[in-house]
């Protein structure tokens, strides 16, 4: 474990690397898009006063916990960008395994965003019109799963980088259009139309983000959800283990 | 004149063929980055979409107005990705702080018409412009809206200032880049990110201050909201029609001289990224 917390801690001074502006300018435009977010969704309460079942607040609470725990419910490790960079050949070279390594880097890289943006965030939540307090013990179950199957989810994008070839961009700007609209961290599966929401909230992308925070603001049902998380965990673990194993022998990096 | 835009139209027609090239010599490769240009080009709009038909509409917009907001913004970001995503001439802050604005000054070509020049991608990068022409089209159709040549050109003319604003915001960032060049390195690509995160949404609902925040000081919503509000006849407030032009025209202004600004620091001080061995620091 100290070898862990000792890559993690590298990561948080690493964070701090590209300058105050870099960090801070990139959480003030990230508070600021949330912000006008809320904004939205109050005007489509005051317009159609239905709002899938959502009372304003839950969904003000939605928003702002997507905010939040954005790094824990979207996890995004550096394999990718790595991989393209080279930097993941250096990491066979320490006396560590790569995923633990990888595991701790991102654990480390979380603790500027919940000090500079969840932090303000969470302390302004019950100003801004939302609640602190979960609506349902079940989050406290569904958030750790949440994690471990985003981890998964990146380990699995990560292999397909390396099968395409270092095609990182590509992928990377795929993934992240996907999952703003699959996940149900941009909008809540609720707010969506007919039974498309419904679907989503059960597929592996829809589980990562959308079940905690639906669970968090008492609108899921955590005898549908939980079941959902664990079993694609309880899937999608061993598949991204084996299949990264299996990826080791094809990477390849023009570096940097 | 003639000359210069001849010149123009050669090097555009060379970085044609040189990414018509890529197309031939990976051509999987290159059919991958297509369809996943495309599906993120559908993806990131489809929310919204989704969401206006859920409520009948969104802000002030009906189902379809959205529609043609959205088909706005995917054609306007397209032709973004189409001029200024190829060798970062659009995320311009990456290359002042990685110091490669060593490599465009010693070219025999004035620095604007490589960084006019030098990002266009008409075959790997031409997928959003042609979603959003396609959306724009059927949005329109539906909409029934007379297409007569002097709407035309006021779509042209927005589609500019679209693109204007969002170029126009990343070289405005970008200043800080020639003097933070580590701590800089991304800041376009984080107010590019800002703009297109916020572009798409409808703001009609807002309070007049945020709107006016989001049309001037931080302008997203000039994006496709305010314009697309302006194709269809339903100004947000009064004057909309000559500050949207106007704001378009003031950033890009901005951006300019905040590059020109930027680049005599640059001149005085030059990149200090990299280290003798090659290695970028």
């Amino acid at each position: 474990m100290k070898q862990f917390f000792a890559t993690a801690r590298m990561r948080v001074k690493e964070s701090s690397t590209f300058g105050l502006v870099n960090l801070l300018g990139g959480y003030l435009l990230r508070a600021a898009g949330t912000l006008a977010m809320l904004m939205i969704w109050r005007q489509l309460a005051d317009g159609s006063g239905d709002l899938g079942g959502m009372t304003l607040e839950q969904l003000t609470t939605f928003t702002l916990l997507t905010t939040i725990l954005h790094p824990m419910l979207d996890v995004r490790t550096p394999i990718s960008s790595w991989l393209h960079e080279g930097v993941l050949i250096g990491l066979y070279q320490r006396p560590m395994g790569v995923l633990e390594q990888l595991t701790a880097m991102t654990l480390g890289g979380w603790c500027t965003h919940f000090v500079l943006l969840s932090a303000p965030l969470a302390l302004l939540t019950p100003l801004l019109g939302g609640f602190l307090a979960p609506r349902s013990a079940w989050f406290f179950l569904s958030l750790p799963l949440a994690v471990v199957q985003g981890f998964c989810v990146d380990f699995l994008f990560g292999c397909l980088i390396v099968r395409a070839a270092n095609m990182s961009w590509q992928i990377e700007c795929l993934r992240g259009a996907l999952t703003g609209l699959l996940t149900g961290a941009v909008i809540p599966f609720a707010l969506l139309p007919g039974k498309v929401g419904q679907l989503l909230s059960l597929s592996p992308l829809g589980t990562l983000a959308g079940a905690s925070l639906s669970l968090y603001v008492g609108t899921g049902d955590p005898a549908l959800l939980l079941p959902a998380q664990a079993l694609w965990t309880a899937l999608l673990l061993p598949l991204s283990l084996f299949l990264f194993h299996k990826s080791t022998e094809r990477m390849m990096s023009y570096g940097g | 004149m003639a000359a210069r835009l001849k010149k123009l139209a050669r090097l555009f027609a060379l970085y044609a063929r040189m990414d018509a090239q890529w197309f031939a010599q990976d051509t999987a490769l290159c059919l991958v980055c297509v369809l996943s240009e495309t599906l993120s080009s559908i993806a990131s709009v489809t929310a919204v979409f989704l969401l206006a038909v859920r409520f009948g509409g969104v802000g002030s917009m009906n189902q379809d107005e959205v529609l043609f907001m959205l088909g706005f913004y995917t054609l306007s970001t397209g032709l973004y990705n189409l001029f200024f995503n190829g060798n970062n001439t659009g995320e311009i802050s990456r290359r002042i702080g990685r110091g490669q604005l060593d490599h465009c000054l010693i070219q025999p070509l004035p620095l604007w018409v490589q960084l006019l020049t030098e990002g266009f991608l008409p075959i790997s990068g031409c997928q959003g412009a042609l979603c959003g022409a396609i959306i724009t089209a059927v949005a329109a159709g539906r909409l029934r809206l007379a297409v007569t040549l002097p709407s035309l050109l006021l779509f042209l003319l927005f589609l500019l200032a679209s693109v204007g604003v969002q170029v126009g915001m990343r070289y405005v960032a970008s200043l800080s880049a020639f003097t933070h060049p580590v701590g800089s390195e991304e800041i376009s690509s984080v107010m590019g990110n800002f703009l297109t995160s916020i572009g798409y949404y409808p703001l009609g609902g807002l309070p007049h201050w945020a709107q006016g925040l989001l049309v001037t000081v931080l302008p997203a919503g000039c994006l496709s909201w305010l314009p697309s509000m302006l194709l269809l006849g339903k100004s947000p407030f009064s004057g909309a029609m000559a500050l949207y032009p106007l704001v378009a025209v003031l950033v890009c202004g901005a951006g300019a001289l905040s590059f020109k600004k930027g680049l005599k620091v640059y001149e005085k001080y030059g990149s200090q990224r990299y280290k003798a061995m090659g290695h970028r620091s």
